[in-house]
């Protein structure tokens, strides 16, 4: 299971990277340049991000490091439930096995 | 699908605001009593946030040349409801918008409430009405995390549309516009997405363990399907 789960975050980001360096411009642009048509041109943003990543292999690597702790917390829960059906099915396996007590 | 940082003007990004942080601060207090009644629900709860996590990740590349990312939100709609779901979203939206400059601190509102809140409530609402119908399990659960989708962008484009309203046409004409702008690219994902959420829950109803109460009998009725 320890196998799957590295395989999965591994996975995640190796899709994530490609589709990162692959994907052009988001919809997210789209709808900026369309309230730019909208309002032709009289609009302009009132507030600036506090930090962008200033080249584009770091957002590469951070959307990268998103999908890397989603998929590895989602592997691990997924193994912990597993986990825990085993310890129900064993523990009703062991009550099962005695013999009924009649009277 | 994020409106940019600065890109909602007074007083829609503050409105936005109103609305979401009530629904959050009740989603935060649902998961305390979650977990104060059950521990191993942390579980499930930490599961449902890493798919949002994993799957608002991916931008995926589309026909128009555009990009575009699921949401994830269906799953933690049907097991956990929408207020909850909100609690999950705000983290990936923050992480977004403080290191991808991905989304925005003054659209957060805006943006909790479309992709946390207003999208996840259609996803349970189709859910819960999906379910009493004889559609199935399975189609209920697709059709719930795909409706949750598509409606988190319909609410966007709302919004900007509210923000933005057109000379001629109004918000109507420009909320054409920006769904013209999302759905093509929102419907294949939103397909997808659906099919994902119900790989998953079909996983889960099999492990059946730590299910949600309002979920029980549907693993009861897998267990007994196998039996038979």
């Amino acid at each position: 299971m320890k196998k799957e789960t590295a395989l999965l975050v591994l996975g995640a980001i190796a899709l994530s990277a490609f589709l990162s360096l692959t994907a052009k411009t988001g919809t997210d642009d789209r709808a900026v340049n369309l309230i730019g048509d909208i309002t032709e041109g009289g609009y302009t943003p009132w507030a600036e991000h506090i930090w962008a990543p200033p080249e584009s292999w770091m957002e590469t690597l951070l959307f990268s490091l998103q999908a890397a702790i989603g998929a590895f917390v989602f592997g691990y829960t997924l193994h912990q439930i597993k986990g825990h059906d085993k310890r129900e099915d064993n523990r009703r396996k062991g009550c099962c096995n005695e013999p009924p007590s009649n009277p | 699908m994020h409106i940019a940082e600065g890109f909602l003007p007074g007083p829609w990004w503050y409105l936005w605001f109103l609305f979401t942080i009530p629904v959050v601060a009740y989603g935060l207090a649902r998961i305390r009593r979650t977990i104060e009644e059950d521990p191993s629900k942390k579980t499930l709860l930490a599961m449902a946030g890493a798919f949002i996590f994993v799957l608002s990740s991916l931008k995926l590349p589309s026909v128009a040349g555009s990009s575009s990312h699921p949401t994830g939100t269906g799953l933690s709609a049907i097991l956990f409801g929408p207020s909850v779901t909100s609690v999950l979203s705000i983290i990936v939206l923050i992480y977004q918008a403080l290191l991808l400059a991905h989304g925005g601190l003054t659209t957060l509102g805006a943006n909790t409430a479309s992709m946390g809140i207003i999208g996840p409530l259609v996803g349970w609402l189709t859910w819960k009405a999906a379910e009493k119908t004889p559609l199935g399990t399975d189609l209920s659960v697709f059709l719930a995390a795909a409706a949750a989708d598509l409606s988190t962008y319909m609410v966007t484009s709302l919004q900007l549309a509210l923000a933005f309203p057109a000379k001629t046409g109004g918000v109507l004409a420009s909320f054409k516009a920006f769904m013209a702008v999302f759905a093509l690219t929102q419907v294949p994902l939103a397909l997808a997405e659906g099919l994902l959420t119900l790989y998953v829950m079909r996983t889960l109803f099999k492990l059946g363990t730590g299910l949600p109460e309002h979920l029980k009998h549907l693993q009861r009725s897998a267990a007994a399907g196998e039996a038979l």
